[in-house]
């Protein structure tokens, strides 16, 4: 693992709860040194191209994996999506969508818009820890980007 | 000569004697001339010494009169001999030329005379004449002979008429050719009068060119017909005549000769009559004619080509073909000609020529001289046979029937038929080695009209045309209707030879007409019949008919049937009235066919009567309205039923609206609330197990048993709710997500949703019978939703059965395929058979049987929207089978 930046994990997550859960579930797998929470999609963006609250970050600075919460205030998780998608900075970016739903309208659109994985955040903690560790991991560990 | 008075008078003639005898000797001695004398009394003869001599014997040698015999020639012994003993009896003196040999054997020719000497008493006592030697002049004489034999002999033998004529021209002599030629007896010395056998024609000139040449000595010669006496015939011989003359120059004679050349005329004439006759010939055919030598050269052509050549003969006389005419190099005709002259083939080829544009027929015959070509022009033939071959293709592909047929009857009574084309074939199925030769009766079957048949059959006897319509069938029996028109047709001479039919398939008209005339017994019935009022309007006429409906309408009897328009318009209201008429008026303008209507009818008694009616616009070909038919209903009844129904359906309707609009909004609130459901819900349910897990995790320390066991039950509760939550929203999408139908292979699905089953959930399965399942159409996700319901249920309630079988099977019925999962689990009580489809409902208790009652409402679902059925058979302990159907084809379902 080489370390181009200090921020591994972006984690888009406006729920404390949930957010706290993923970072528990993340330490369990010794992932969360690494992670930058963010509450909203606009904060999101404005973090990845340093804009914002954010301006004056090293916008070459970027994350191996973002995890996105499809459902968030201001700029939803497919519309941050889009974004990164379009931008060549970040067009290349592993995103993995994070979310309660398992309508299928919501993962074809998630797919459609370029995201790298899905995940359905069971009730059952140990089961969505095991989940996001392994796709975390993935991402960090095995997946080469280009 | 001495004579016998010499011995008469011996004394007084002695010196007279001597002196004669002296001259005698002279002469004698000059011709050879030899004396003799024999005594007859005393036998002795005397010879002068000239005759001894002659005798070649000495001149002391004494002969007696044989001696003196035995010297001539043995043949001419016996013609001397017999003249000396008539000399001697009878006194007749002799002369004779004789052979003769002397003593020394050498054969001469002599001349003896003799005479008789008498006496007194006229007895003879001597004989004495002379012997002279004549060999000489014999033997000239001979010669001469000889020569004129031989002459004539070859004169005679020549194949020619010779002839020799004097100075003046008369004929001394002919060979025998003329005698044989002429058949003129040859013991005449020459033929008399020429003329007789010259040619009357050749008569003049001949006299004319002979009189020149014997005025002027010039030759003559000339061509004439002589007269052949075998058979009267005149042949052609040339003559020629030269005169001779002497030293001196005078005349002398004509020499001769004709020769025939009847042979050469002939055939010189005839050559030149075939050439002629040829050259007439030649000019004359319409057909154009030309030869060619073997160096391409022109030797001839006639009229015609040089017409078709543009070149007069006398432009191409000489001239090679290819100089002439360089524009047929590489043509055909080039080939053609060069293969003819190779090959020596004669050769018969087309072309179209084009400066002409003109189809030609090219016959070329080779000779050792060259070529001679024939052409014709047969643009006009060829036009003719496209023609032919047009009108053939023509009649061939008419849609009308066509067939030809022999005029003369052949049997029974019928001609024979010697044509048809393909309508008849196609549409009789008869083929065409079925049909010719046969009678046309072949055609006609059972049903055909006799009179009809009659009727033709006297027109084709008389040669008239007739046209009919008759029933004819088809090979395989088919009826069909004909309208037959046969018409003879005659050659130049007026006589009958074939019959024409064209025919035309009229069997639907004729059906038609048929229909025509039920429908309009139909339409009386219906008159009759129907309450409606039945009118007939001639726009022409502007007359209409009314059935007896209109009476029923009108309130009275009609005095007559028929009204003009005016007398309806009276009858419709007059606030509907204007409306009506301009809406007929724009029915008839538009071109339109129907019309309708509704409008208050004022009834015989002043009532109102609503009126329904409906009309058809007829059109003639030229689209002009000539009728219109209708039909008037009274709705005065239903007008008012019809009011109220309309104001019904209109409550109806907004009753609907109303209804639609609220279920369209509780469906989206329903979507609404399934999306937040799945978002909102969710989360603090997360929340509450997972920190319940964290409590469990972080203070374990400080907890007792039983705050353990209430938070393990927290935990248990928060994921049942997330399990029922997830139930309800796999409810709501079975019920919302539109179907997409495909043929779904329920086996193979069956198989996966038991496979898809933990295998501790399904290890107590003894054996999971799978049958083959019945192919159907429908959305296959769904229907997989189904059969893992309905398989997982059937896992799960066999759980404490030994030995659990699950059964699913299904079979076809006639629009359904019907489908089952048995199982010999706990099965259920019938008495709660409809409670057990319904959500949330459950035949078992949660200690018993976890699960939330949603996985069989949802099978109800997804198969009612399928158009099936679901049901379920069981006992209490004895297992359950849950059946559904579907239909066979998947109709566009909601």
């Amino acid at each position: 693992m080489t370390s181009t930046s200090s921020v591994e994990i972006l984690l888009v997550e406006d729920n404390p709860r949930d957010a706290e859960l993923a970072i528990r579930a993340l330490r369990k797998h010794n992932l969360a040194d690494f992670v930058v929470h963010v509450k909203d999609g606009q904060e999101a963006l404005d973090w990845l191209f340093a804009e914002g609250r954010h301006a004056g970050r090293n916008v070459d600075q970027r994350p191996k994996v973002v995890l996105l919460d499809i459902k968030l205030p201001k700029r939803s998780g497919l519309e941050v999506l889009t974004v990164i998608r379009i931008d060549p900075r970040t067009r290349h970016l592993p995103v993995v969508m994070l979310t309660s739903s398992s309508e299928e309208q919501d993962i074809a659109r998630a797919y459609a818009n370029g995201s790298n994985s899905y995940i359905v955040k069971p009730v059952e903690f140990e089961k969505f820890s095991k989940t996001l560790g392994e796709a975390a991991r993935y991402w960090l560990h095995l997946n080469q980007s280009p | 000569m001495p004579d016998s008075e010499t011995f008469d008078n011996q004394k007084t003639a002695q010196q007279a004697l001597a002196r004669s005898e002296a001259l005698m000797r002279i002469a004698s001695r000059l011709g050879r001339l030899g004396g003799w004398e024999v005594d007859v009394l005393r036998g002795q003869i005397r010879w002068s010494e000239e005759t001894r001599k002659i005798h070649e014997v000495a001149s002391d040698w004494m002969p007696n009169l044989e001696q003196a015999l035995a010297f001539y020639h043995p043949d001419d012994r016996d013609t001397v001999g017999s003249a000396i003993k008539r000399c001697m009896k009878e006194g007749i003196p002799y002369d004779l030329e004789l052979r003769f040999q002397t003593a020394k054997g050498r054969d001469i020719w002599v001349r003896v005379i003799g005479e008789s000497v008498r006496d007194d008493d006229g007895t003879v006592i001597a004989l004495h004449g002379a012997i002279q030697d004549i060999t000489e002049r014999k033997q000239a004489e001979q010669g001469i002979q000889a020569m004129e034999m031989r002459f004539r002999q070859v004169a005679d033998h020549m194949p020619f008429l010779m002839w020799s004529a004097d100075a003046a021209g008369r004929t001394e002599f002919s060979n025998r050719y003329l005698y044989d030629y002429t058949g003129a007896d040859p013991s005449l010395p020459s033929l008399a009068g020429w003329q007789s056998i010259i040619h009357p024609d050749d008569l003049a000139p001949s006299a004319a060119n002979w009189a020149r040449a014997l005025a002027t000595g010039t030759p003559y010669s000339m061509d004439l017909r002589l007269r052949r006496g075998s058979d009267g015939s005149y042949r052609w011989f040339h003559i020629q005549a030269s005169l001779t003359r002497d030293a001196e120059g005078t005349p002398q004679k004509w020499y001769g000769s004709a020769i025939e050349i009847h042979q050469t005329m002939h055939a010189t004439q005839q050559a030149m009559a075939l050439a002629h006759r040829l050259k007439t010939t030649l000019e004359s055919i319409t057909d154009a004619f030309y030869t060619l030598n073997r160096d391409w050269k022109f030797t001839y052509l006639n009229k015609t080509a040089e017409k078709y050549l543009e070149h007069s003969a006398s432009q191409l006389l000489g001239r090679v073909v290819w100089e002439e005419f360089p524009q047929v190099i590489g043509t055909i005709l080039e080939k053609e000609y060069r293969l003819a002259m190779e090959r020596q083939q004669t050769t018969t080829f087309q072309l179209y020529y084009e400066p002409l544009c003109r189809w030609f027929d090219i016959k070329v015959y080779p000779s050792n001289e060259g070529l001679a070509v024939y052409f014709q022009d047969v643009t006009q033939k060829r036009e003719d046979e496209e023609q032919l071959r047009l009108l053939h293709t023509c009649v061939a592909s008419m849609n009308e029937f066509v067939v030809i047929i022999e005029a003369e009857l052949y049997h029974g009574g019928w001609p024979r038929i010697l044509f048809v084309n393909d309508a008849v074939v196609q549409r009789t199925g008869f083929s065409r080695e079925d049909l010719i030769g046969e009678s046309p009766g072949i055609f006609h079957g059972p049903e055909t009209q006799t009179d009809a048949l009659e009727r033709i059959r006297v027109a084709i006897e008389q040669k008239q045309s007739i046209t009919e319509e008759l029933i004819n069938y088809t090979k395989t029996g088919e009826t069909f209707w004909c309208e037959l028109n046969l018409a003879p047709v005659t050659d130049a001479a007026g006589k009958t030879t074939h019959l024409i039919a064209i025919a035309r398939d009229i069997t639907e008209r004729k059906l038609a007409d048929q229909k025509l005339r039920a429908s309009e017994e139909r339409f009386r019935f219906l008159t009759q019949a129907t309450s409606d009022t039945i009118w007939d309007w001639d726009i022409l006429s502007n007359q209409v008919w009314w059935s007896t409906g209109f009476e029923k309408l009108w309130g009275q009897p009609l005095s007559e049937p028929n009204l003009s328009l005016e007398n309806w318009m009276e009858r419709v209201h007059p606030d509907d009235r204007e409306q009506v008429i301009a809406s007929i008026r724009e029915v008839i303008r538009t071109g339109q066919t129907c019309w309708s209507a509704e409008y208050r009818f004022i009834r015989h008694d002043g009532s109102q009567a609503y009126v329904l009616d409906r009309g058809s616009v007829v059109r003639d070909e030229q689209g002009r309205a000539i009728r219109m038919v209708g039909g008037m209903t009274d709705r005065t009844v239903s007008k008012q039923a019809e009011q109220e129904i309309r104001r019904l359906n209109e409550v109806l309707e907004d009753r609907v609206e109303q209804r639609t609009a609220e279920l369209q909004a509780a469906n989206k609130e329903l979507e609404a609330f399934s999306y937040s459901v799945s978002h909102d819900l969710l989360s603090p349910l997360r929340s509450i197990d997972s920190f319940s897990l964290i409590v469990l995790e972080d203070y374990e320390a400080k907890l007792d048993d039983e705050g353990r066991r209430l938070l393990k039950i927290i935990r248990a509760e928060a994921q049942r709710m997330d399990q029922l939550i997830h139930d309800l929203l796999n409810f709501a999408r079975a019920g919302r997500q539109p179907i997409c139908s495909d043929v779904c292979n329920l086996t193979e699905i069956a198989q996966a949703a038991f496979d898809t089953l933990q295998p501790h959930e399904r290890q107590h399965i003894q054996r999971f019978d799978l049958r083959q399942l019945p192919l159907v159409e429908g959305d296959r996700a769904m229907l997989r939703v189904v059969l893992f319901n309905l398989i997982s249920n059937a896992v799960k309630f066999t759980r404490n059965q030994p030995d659990a079988v699950i059964e699913v099977g299904g079979w076809r019925e006639a629009a359904h395929a019907v489908f089952y999962v048995k199982d010999n689990g706990v099965g259920f009580d019938p008495r709660y058979q409809q409670k057990l489809f319904q959500v949330f409902q459950r035949l078992h208790s949660e200690e018993e049987f976890e699960g939330t009652g949603v996985g069989l409402a949802i099978v109800q679902r997804i198969i009612n929207r399928h158009g099936g059925q679901v049901w379920a058979e069981s006992q209490p302990g004895n297992g359950a089978t849950l059946f559904f159907s579907l239909p066979l084809k998947q109709e566009a379902l909601p």
